[in-house]
Parts: structure tokens; C-alpha cells; sequence
């Protein structure tokens, strides 16, 4: 039997300020976030960063320009190359170096197995953000990892911290073991794809989860400067490699696939169709990739360079949106400034617009739908 | 039917399963009483079965360009370490990992002390490449937790190490860097 309580009377209720991290396990890194929470629901969110600045810019101001390759390689460390490469970039460009044809299929090959990498691992981690019942997509995508982090480590010689890519090319050549090795990764890549989408995409309890949940407006987007799936998910159709094509990829075929929900599971469907993509480049960069040297700037004139004086912006489609790095060169060997433009940091802006009104439980899932590395967001 | 993704996701996860057992059983004899040719570094990637290997009985063979520990590499006919003390890796390094001190001139100039700091170096190679007398190469040693700080590793341990390693020229399997 239950007892009418006149309104006047009821329980009054307070809002409630709690820390989540830095030390959570569903932040990905050391991230905290301040939530003050009426019930279950979240009113306000404050997120603090900061725990992982190691000064890489100013470290990178005092070391020449081919001792910062490794530094890139740090910031966020699952996909390496794609950093290593939006360097190479920047500085190709600073310093006016041509790069031999065989070394941009190289990078480009490599670059797309990174972003194949990249979303799966994401995939996975959201499914881990959502209940340590399905801990198995991140297995199975850890699995597929280790393959192409095999591959990465037979041309590079190190699974996450390549330095592979540098002004002028790459290091070496790819090992011959390689292209047979890569040729048959990647139909097996397509099929662990599918894989990934039967298991997952229909499922209920998923779908209940995700649709509807942090949305994300296009025009917020754009504003905030969000880039990469998160941004193309809400119904952006931006990617820098049609937007302001840069190394070989205009000569490929590939589409920017565009979901308009900009909700978790728009994001999750985006990236299942970016990695297809990815593959698809891949393919054709197989048939393609010519014989010839790999570098134009070996390591002993690469470590003597001085460009001239000025400065430059190189940026790349890296899997999780625009990196950047913008070099100021005042003649010597070092950068006089050394600027990363972040993915992590920027889209992660919007978190609180993203997460407010939802439950809890919700917010680990919109975290892990932006798919943020804690090493590129406080570098 | 609500529910109908979820069973479908499952069949996913439960023909892993089996294929797990059954990979284990036909590959018995194969994957522990190893013969080198280990799950994961197969070149014929396969979706269902086992991937992982025991670790401390199995081990995965490295790549030749695995970045380790750097090593020393002697002269083929003297057995003397190649190093002139140059002091190129030095700075190279951009960690500051190396310390030489040398003595004598020209050919005759040898290391007298030669410190590389294990603890703090990130395997970037760039004092292999930095090198002019093919004289060091990076190792692929992977084990390298011990129990003291004896992370400085002087002249006389980098050549026994380089004695262990089947590298005998610099950027061997690096192609012409
Ligand atoms: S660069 Fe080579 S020769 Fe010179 S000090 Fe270092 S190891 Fe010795
Ligand atoms: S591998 Fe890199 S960090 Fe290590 S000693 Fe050589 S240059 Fe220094």
C-alpha cells in the first residue's frame, strides 16, 4: 500500500559533484571529468586534462629537426605513421623536398592499414565502454592488430612507434617479405570487417544503447573545428584527402561515406565504412606501387637540413581527424616553433554539449565514440 | 524478431569458440613442441582459431630490423670494436643516451669509456644511422627487465652482446639507408 506524499513534503534532492578519472578505466588514459549529476542524470560536465603533457612542443624546440620524428610517434600512439607522416609533411613542405613515388604508395599504404587499425580498435573499445560483457570486439580487434602491427614492424622495426615515415620518403624499403605478407592480409581484413558488422550492427541491446545518444549537430561541429568520423557522422562530408588532397590520393577511387545521425551508432556505422574505404585504397596502391627509390633525403643530409626562414602547415587526414603540425623555421637546424594541431583535443571540445541530459552509464559510451587517445590530447 | 541480432552476433562468437578447440587439437604436436613457425607471425592469416601463444615457453621469433638495445659490432679480422669515439651517436641521440670519451688520433683513436643509458633509450635507430664506421646496430633483445638499476651498459658488455647477435653489418636488413 502506498502512501500519497503531498508534493510540499517530498524529498528535496540535490545535485551531486563527482570526479570520473583520472584513473577510470573507460576514460582510455588519464582524463577526468568533473559530472554533477542530479540522480542519474548528468547536468553538467566539466572535462580537466593535463595529467599526460610530457612538453612536447617546447622539448622539440631545443632537438633538430630529424631527432623530433620519434617525439611524433608519441602523440598518439595507436597509429603512429599517420603522425610520423603529418610531419614529414610539414616539413617537406618547409623545406621544399620532393618524395620519390615508391615511398608515397608506401605511405599511403601503410598510412590506410593504420586507419583500418585505428577504427577496429575504436569498435572495439566502445563495445568495452558499454559493459564488460562484450569484452569480445576489442579482442578480436586486438587480434586483427597484431597482424598489421606485424607488418608495420617488419618495414619499421617497432609495432608502435615506427619513425618510419620522414622528410624525403621513408627509412627503408619495405622488406621483401612484405607485399606477399600484405596480399593476403587483406582480404582477410575485409572478411574480419564483415565479420565485426554481423556481430555487432543488428544488436539490440547495442542499438538501445547507442541510437540517440550524443548527438551531435553539424553545425556545432563545424564550429567547434571537429574533424574525422565524429564530424563526417553528424553529416559533414569533409576529408582532407578529397578536401586538400595532399600526397597521391587523388590518383585512388574511394568514397567519404557520410552518416547524418551524429549519434554513437552513426559513428560506429562511419567507421565500419571508412576502414572498407581504407581497404579499398590499399587495393588499388597494391597494383599500383612502382620500383624505385624510397627516399630523396637519406639520414645524413636529412640531419644536417636547415630550412629557410618561414613557416609551414602540413596536415593530414590522420583516423581520427586533421593533424597538423605547423613549423616555424628561423634558418638554424631546430625549430624555432613547433605547433601540433591536435585531433584528440578539438573533438573533444563539445563533450559536455554531447553528454548533457544523458544518464551516466551514457557518457563512458559517447567518450568512447569520439575515440580519443590521451597522448594527443594533452601531448 | 527482437533478439534475432543479438543470436546472430553470438553464432560469430561461438564458431571462434569451437575453432579455437579445434585449431588446438589438429596443430597439437605443432605449437608446443615448436618448430618456429608460431600463430602469429604465419604469413597465412586465418579468422578462426588460435591466435595467442604461452609466452615463456613459446616466444615469437623477431623481425631482422626489430629496433633493441644497441649492441657493438667487432672487426672481423682483429675482433676489435669497430668505434672510433667519434661522438656522432652522441649527438645523434636526442635523448642523450650515449656518453664517449676517447683517445689518440685518427686510426689510432679508441673509446676509453663508452656508456649507453638502456633505461632512457626509445630504440629510434638514429644513432645506427648517425654512425660512419658501421661500427654499432640495434640488437633484437625484447627482455630487458631485471631486478637492479643496471641500466648503463659499458663497452665490454655492447660487444659480448653484439657477439650473441648474427648481425655483422650495419643496416644489414635495412636495405642501402
Ligand atoms: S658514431 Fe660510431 S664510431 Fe662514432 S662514437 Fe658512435 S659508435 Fe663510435
Ligand atoms: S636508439 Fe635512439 S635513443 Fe637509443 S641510443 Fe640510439 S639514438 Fe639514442
Amino acid at each position: 500500500m502506498s502512501v500519497q506524499i503531498p508534493p510540499t513534503e517530498r524529498l528535496r534532492t540535490d545535485t551531486i559533484e563527482i570526479n570520473m578519472g583520472p584513473h577510470h578505466p573507460s576514460t582510455h588514459g588519464v582524463f577526468r571529468m568533473v559530472l554533477t549529476l542530479d540522480g542519474e542524470t548528468v547536468v553538467d560536465l566539466e572535462p580537466r586534462f593535463g595529467y599526460l603533457h610530457r612538453g612536447i612542443e617546447k622539448t622539440a624546440e631545443e632537438r633538430t629537426y630529424v631527432q623530433n620524428v620519434p617525439f611524433t610517434d608519441r602523440l598518439d600512439y595507436i597509429c603512429g605513421i599517420t603522425n610520423n607522416w603529418a610531419y614529414a609533411l610539414a616539413l617537406e613542405k618547409l623545406a621544399g623536398i620532393e618524395v620519390p613515388e615508391r615511398a608515397e604508395y608506401i605511405r599511403v599504404i601503410l598510412g590506410e592499414l593504420t586507419r583500418v587499425m585505428n577504427h577496429m580498435l575504436a569498435i572495439g573499445f566502445l563495445w568495452n565502454d558499454l559493459g564488460a560483457t562484450t569484452f569480445t570486439p576489442v579482442v578480436y580487434a586486438f587480434r586483427e592488430r597484431e597482424r598489421i602491427l606485424d607488418l608495420i614492424e617488419m618495414a619499421a622495426g617497432s609495432r608502435m612507434m615506427p619513425s618510419y615515415i620522414r622528410a624525403g620518403g621513408v627509412v627503408a624499403d619495405l622488406p621483401e617479405e612484405f607485399m606477399p605478407r600484405l596480399q593476403k592480409l587483406v582480404p582477410h581484413l575485409k572478411r574480419f570487417i564483415d565479420e565485426m558488422d554481423t556481430m555487432l550492427t543488428k544488436n539490440e541491446i547495442f542499438r538501445a544503447r547507442a541510437v540517440g545518444v550524443g548527438v551531435l549537430k553539424a553545425k556545432d561541429a563545424i564550429n567547434a573545428g571537429i574533424t574525422g568520423p565524429v564530424l563526417r557522422a553528424s553529416g559533414v562530408k569533409y576529408d582532407i584527402r578529397k578536401a586538400d588532397s595532399y600526397s597521391i590520393y587523388d590518383r585512388f577511387d574511394f568514397e567519404v561515406p557520410v552518416h547524418t545521425a551524429g549519434d554513437v551508432y552513426a559513428r560506429y556505422l562511419q567507421r565500419l565504412a571508412e576502414a572498407r574505404q581504407s581497404l579499398r585504397i590499399i587495393e588499388q596502391a597494391m597494383r599500383d606501387i612502382p620500383e624505385g627509390p624510397v627516399t630523396s633525403l637519406p639520414y645524413k643530409q636529412l640531419s644536417r637540413l636547415k630550412p629557410p626562414k618561414g613557416e609551414a602547415y602540413g596536415r593530414i587526414e590522420s583516423p581520427k581527424g586533421e593533424l597538423g603540425f605547423y613549423l616555424v623555421s628561423d634558418g638554424s637546424n631546430k625549430p624555432y616553433r613547433f605547433r601540433i594541431r591536435s585531433t584528440s583535443l578539438l573533438n573533444l571540445t563539445l563533450l559536455r554539449e554531447m553528454c548533457l541530459g544523458h544518464k551516466v552509464a551514457d557518457v563512458v559510451t559517447i567518450l568512447g565514440s569520439i575515440d580519443i587517445t590521451l597522448g594527443d590530447v594533452d601531448r | 524478431m527482437y533478439g534475432t541480432g543479438l543470436l546472430k552476433g553470438l553464432s560469430v562468437t561461438l564458431r571462434h569458440m569451437i575453432g579455437t578447440f579445434v585449431t588446438d587439437i589438429r596443430k597439437f604436436p605443432r605449437r608446443y613442441f615448436t618448430d618456429g613457425n608460431h600463430p602469429t607471425r604465419s604469413p597465412e592469416p586465418y579468422l578462426h582459431g588460435t591466435f595467442s601463444i604461452q609466452y615463456p615457453e613459446e616466444k615469437v621469433p623477431m623481425w631482422p630490423r626489430f629496433r633493441g638495445p644497441l649492441v657493438h659490432l667487432r672487426d672481423p679480422e682483429t675482433g676489435q670494436p669497430r668505434c672510433t669515439a667519434c661522438g656522432m651517436c652522441e649527438r645523434a641521440c636526442p635523448h642523450g643516451c650515449i656518453k664517449v670519451e676517447g683517445e689518440g688520433k685518427g686510426k689510432e683513436r679508441k673509446p676509453t669509456r663508452y656508456e649507453y643509458n638502456v633505461g632512457r633509450c626509445i630504440f629510434c635507430r638514429q644513432c645506427v644511422e648517425s654512425c660512419p664506421f658501421n661500427a654499432i646496430e640495434l640488437s633484437r633483445f625484447y627482455e630487458l627487465a631485471c631486478y637492479d638499476k643496471d641500466t648503463i651498459w659499458d663497452l665490454p658488455r655492447l660487444l659480448e652482446l653484439g657477439d650473441k647477435e648474427v648481425i655483422t653489418e650495419q643496416g644489414q636488413f635495412w636495405g642501402e639507408t
